[in-house]
This record gives C-alpha cells, structure tokens and sequence, in this order.
C-alpha cells in the first residue's frame, strides 16, 4: 500500500475531527500531500468511524487521477488539489462542516479576528466565499482563490470550513481557533439582543462559550 | 432477514446514544424488516427491540412508528427522540429553511413544528419527503436505514444549532439558492423511489451517496 503511514494519520485526524463534532455525519474531508506528485483524500460518503487506511484514496496532484483507494474519492478532491498545489508551502487541507463556524457562514460575510492569540493562528481576517454547490468547480475555483495570498483559513458560504498547514495537526488548529472567534463573534452580538425564549438563549450562551472557553485551553497546549 | 434487522438496529441504535442523539425519556428507535409488514421497535432503556405489525400495533409510540411505515415505503428506519435544539425548534413558529446542501440532499425541507398528537399535520408534514419533522418537543427522523437515521440525526442537529445560533446574531441568514434546493430535493425523491423498490423487495436499500 502506498503512504500507509500518512493515510494511517488522515484516519486519525479525521476520528479526532469527527469526535469532535466537526464532520457532522459523513460532511467534511481531509486532503494531505503525500508527496510531490501525489496527495491523499478522504473517501465520499464515508463513515469515518468505519474507515481504514487502504479506504484514504491517493490522487495524482496535477489532475486528480485516483491511483489508489478501495472507494472513490471526495466530492471535493479538485477543491484540495487547488488549494495543495496554491500553497506549495502547506501540506495539508481540512474541511469540516463545525457547527458554529457553519452557522457563521450563513451570514455571507468575513470575519474580522479580534483576539490576539487567535490572530497568531488565523491573521487578520477570515475571508468568506461566495455559495457554489459541493463538489463543483466552481467552489474549488473560488476557494482556490480565497488561498492566493497569506489566508491560513475560509469560510464557505451555506457550507462550511477550509483550514490549511504545514502538516494535519497545524490544520486541525486553525479549523479549531476559527470556531473560537466565530463563537466570541456570536457571543458579542448576544450580549446586546436578548433571545427569545429566554431558555433558548441561555441553552445558545452556554453552547458557544463551551467552545469558546474549552477550546482555548485547546488551543494553548 | 428479521435477525440481521434487529442487529443492525442495535448497532445503530449504540451509536445513537454514544452521539448523545438517543436516551431522553420518551424516545423509540425502529426498523421495518424489509419484505414483511412488521418492524423492529426499540422504546426507552436496554429492553431487545419488540416486532409490530403495520396495522394493528398497540398504544404509543408504536402506533405513530406503524402510521408512518405505512404513509412512507421509502422509509426502513425511523427516530423520534428529544434533543436541546429539537425542544429549541419547536418554540420557533417559522420553519427552518434549508441552509446546507446535504440537508437538501439528504433531509429536504422541515416544515413549522407540529403538535404532539396532530396525526394530520404529520402525515402532511412528511408527505413532501421530508426526512425530519418536529413533532411536540422531538424530532422525527426519517431513513432508508438505520445508518442513514444516524447521519440525518446528526444532520438535523447541526442544521438546527446552525440556525439558531445564527438568529441569535440578529443578522440576515443566507438560505441555499432555489434552484440548488429543486435540484438535490429530486436526487433525494430518486433515493427514496431506489429504497422503497429494494424494501418492498426484501432487501436492505443501499448505502450512502454523496451530493
């Protein structure tokens, strides 16, 4: 099997992700450059807790032929090539569908980072892009284009997340420090609009500053 | 076929409560076993999952499992169960819109919460194909399988948190394009007419698909 230990360390991150409840389902996928002719992606449509190494696919970077893997490919292979082959630099790609930055995306809009010690991780803005359907072109052109310059990270309207890094585990932060500025972004927009029912909002409050406190310490290890 | 059905739905129905989507009082948990009239129905705590017949099944929740086996032949698994955000949706008059693309594609549009015991805004309510309702303060969750329950278990939850923290900003929310929504809303209706066909036949409808 070609790369079993890399494609061993995509089953890992992609466990570590999901329980996490980043993956929601089977959403969401994980690309690593295996070399530099090759990149690793997880399957389509797959449970992760029932995925192998051998079911990680390897793909030809320069255009997505699928070499290796007992199932296809991510709808979103093209998406990661784009992103590997723009950021020589960076080695891997993860795409989560993490529920507040998700519900981040439904507001079409970037994000400004505020907090220093996630500005460290992320820069000064997340940039957003616009909705294209999963798995199109389309999608893969634009976020393509959102990782031209020094972004470490986007959001995809309607859809979901992008982290990039230099290995998986540097990705898997950058996903992590953007769900904790989109819940300190959600959290300072609460505190001037109380919801209604009250329970609702205390249920929402609790909900976001979990992750904005318990992923913090996180992210400080 | 009725011993894998009933391994099959307590796998799934472990995952369930290991996700933290099965276990409030008041939840069931069921399977049809494909090719007869009757389902596996799991209530409540570690009982074995009991068979009911479709037409004549006793008191609640195994008559309302039994009405919607008998409105929907796509379905081989369902759900009803209480989550935070199920009890969140219900105190929320206006439907959730369809947000995400595999919520199209998998879950299609969920309808203004419905009452505990409205049979027939329920059997309108799933008529559409839709794949979640909220029924009283639970969510009732449709699927060819009792796999697919736990994605669009998962699915619904993150659709639901999605939604309500984003109101919680008081900003405008962004729903999908309409035409993205006809389009992955007919491959969902193909899936169903592919699952009842294998159902019907005796066979447990295939996997997953993608978009």
């Amino acid at each position: 099997m070609m790369f079993r230990k890399a494609r061993e360390e995509v089953v890992e991150t992609c466990l570590l992700l999901a329980d996490q409840g980043y993956l929601a389902g089977t959403g969401g996928n994980i690309a690593l450059r295996a070399d530099a002719r090759h990149f690793l992606v997880t399957p389509s449509a797959t449970d992760y807790y029932a995925m192998d190494a051998e079911d990680i696919c390897v793909l030809r970077l320069e255009d997505n032929t699928q070499v290796e893997g007992s199932r296809p490919a991510s709808v979103e292979s093209a998406m990661h090539a784009r992103v590997l082959r723009a950021r020589p630099g960076h080695h891997a790609s993860i795409h989560t569908h993490q529920p507040v930055a998700s519900a981040y995306t439904l507001l079409a809009q970037p994000l400004d980072i505020r907090d220093g010690s996630l500005r460290s991780v992320l820069g000064d803005r997340v940039p957003c892009v616009d909705y294209a359907p999963s798995g199109t072109d389309r999608l893969a052109r634009r976020v393509e284009e959102a990782f031209s310059g020094h972004v470490q990270a986007c959001l995809m309207r309607n859809h979901g997340v992008v982290g990039i890094g230099a290995d998986a585990r540097e990705a898997a932060r950058r996903v992590n420090a953007l769900e904790i500025a989109c819940a300190d972004y959600f959290l300072s927009r609460m505190a001037g609009l109380p919801m209604r029912p009250e329970w609702v909002g205390n249920r929402v409050q609790r909900a976001l500053q979990a992750v904005a406190s318990g992923r913090k310490e996180e992210l400080a290890t | 076929m009725s011993e894998r059905t009933e391994a099959l739905l307590m796998h799934d129905l472990e995952r369930l409560r290991a996700k933290g989507l099965y276990g409030a009082s008041g939840d069931s948990f069921s399977m049809r076993v494909p090719g007869t009239d009757e389902f596996l129905l799991v209530t409540g705590g570690n009982e074995p999952p009991g068979r009911v017949h479709v037409e004549t099944p006793p008191g609640q929740p195994a008559s309302l499992h039994a009405r919607l086996y008998r409105d929907r032949p796509d379905a081989g698994a369902l759900l009803l169960g209480r989550t935070d955000w199920s009890s969140a949706l219900a105190t929320i008059p206006t439907p959730i819109p369809v947000l995400f693309d595999e919520q199209a594609r998998h879950i299609g549009a969920i309808g203004a919460p419905i009452g505990a015991n409205d049979a027939d805004g329920l059997r309108a309510a799933v008529s559409s194909g839709a794949n979640i309702a909220i029924v009283g303060e639970q969510r009732l969750c449709l699927g060819a399988t009792p796999d697919r329950i736990v994605f669009n278990a998962e699915l619904f939850e993150k659709c639901a948190t999605a939604w309500i923290i984003a109101r919680s900003s008081g900003q405008r929310i962004h729903s999908l394009p309409r035409r993205v929504v006809t389009e992955l809303g007919e491959r969902l209706a193909k899936d169903q007419a592919r699952a009842a066909t294998s159902l019907a036949a005796g066979r447990i409808p295939e996997g997953m698909n993608a978009y």
